[in-house]
């Protein structure tokens, strides 16, 4: 018997091709890249209460010493509020002593010597003590604070009680900047060190557990290049 | 009796001694946060400056006041 082949055929449904003209364009597609004004728009954004926030982009009534006329503060940064849970713990725990160790202690008579004025004046002075704890390493973050303005870079810092030092740098200066986030509270809540590379001569400088390490090297390296834009146009 | 009753005079007076010379330090002390607060407010001027001001005098104030306190009642 003859093999009937049977072929499958294909079917195309018409489809309507609509073709518009597309205009023509000579020039390369630009890709689109941050430009200052983003980088300054996601900044404020971020930004909090320059009294008692760790990042605050472009605060108005903050004023450091050394500052010049025409120099305008652009951010001002702290240690990441975070870390500050550390010390506000033990202060709770300094309060919870005279609440519940103290009397505890008196129960068991293992204050002898110690009569009641001289355990109420000591209570007292444990609860001050404890609040000057609290105040001084309040003081200690408040007060620890990296600076960008339109000119350069100020880092101020109080170590102990006793000393503090103010280190600054003009943005020419500059020569590398990176940043780092580690550990995993520094990933959740976006805080880590920012690295700046000045020239040989100058200091390096390190921006301590700020906050949004990324936007802050982005809006420094966006200073870099407006300032050797600038440098370009006027040499001196 | 009586030695005991010295002893134990000795033992609250040093208590009180040692625990006087602990409040005239924190006392030192609150007046040099003081002093280095009155410095970092003029490096970093903020608006919140004087109450930062005010606490740290309102602590030299309760230093002097437990000390006083524990001269009387102590």
């Amino acid at each position: 018997m003859p093999r009937i082949k049977v072929e499958e055929s294909v079917v195309n449904e018409p489809t309507v091709v609509v073709e518009t003209p597309q205009p023509v364009s000579e020039e390369p597609k630009k890709v689109k890249t941050k430009r200052p004004d983003d980088t300054d728009d996601i900044l404020k954004s971020k930004s909090g209460n320059p009294l008692f926030s760790a990042f605050s982009a472009f605060p108005d009534f903050i004023n450091f010493e050394g500052e010049d006329q025409d120099e305008k503060v652009l951010l001002l940064l702290r240690a990441h509020v975070v870390t500050n849970v550390r010390w506000i713990l033990i202060t709770i725990g300094m309060l919870v002593v005279p609440t519940i160790i103290f009397p505890l202690l008196a129960s068991l008579n293992m204050l002898g010597g110690i009569n009641g004025g001289t355990g109420f004046v000591f209570t007292l002075l444990w609860i001050a003590a404890t609040f000057t704890y609290a105040f001084i390493n309040f003081l200690y973050w408040y007060f620890n604070v990296y600076i960008v303005t339109n000119e350069r870079i100020i880092d101020i810092d109080w170590y102990s009680i006793i000393y503090h030092q103010t280190n600054s740098t003009r943005i020419s200066k500059l020569q590398d900047i990176s940043s780092t986030h580690s550990g995993v509270f520094a990933s959740i809540f976006d805080f880590g060190d920012v690295h700046i590379q000045t020239a040989a001569e100058e200091s390096n400088f390190e921006f301590t557990n700020v906050p949004h390490p990324d936007l802050v090297s982005q809006k420094i390296q966006d200073l870099m290049e407006e300032e050797e834009k600038e440098w370009e146009v006027h040499p001196e | 009796m009586i030695f005991d009753f010295l002893q134990f005079l000795q033992l609250g007076l040093f208590i009180k001694l040692f625990f006087m010379v602990l409040v005239f330090f924190y006392f030192v002390f609150c007046i040099v946060v003081y002093r280095q607060i009155h410095l970092m407010t003029k490096v970093l001027e903020s608006k919140i400056s004087p109450l930062v001001q005010a606490i740290a005098i309102a602590q030299i104030i309760i230093a002097a006041t437990i000390f006083f306190l524990g001269l009387v009642m102590a």
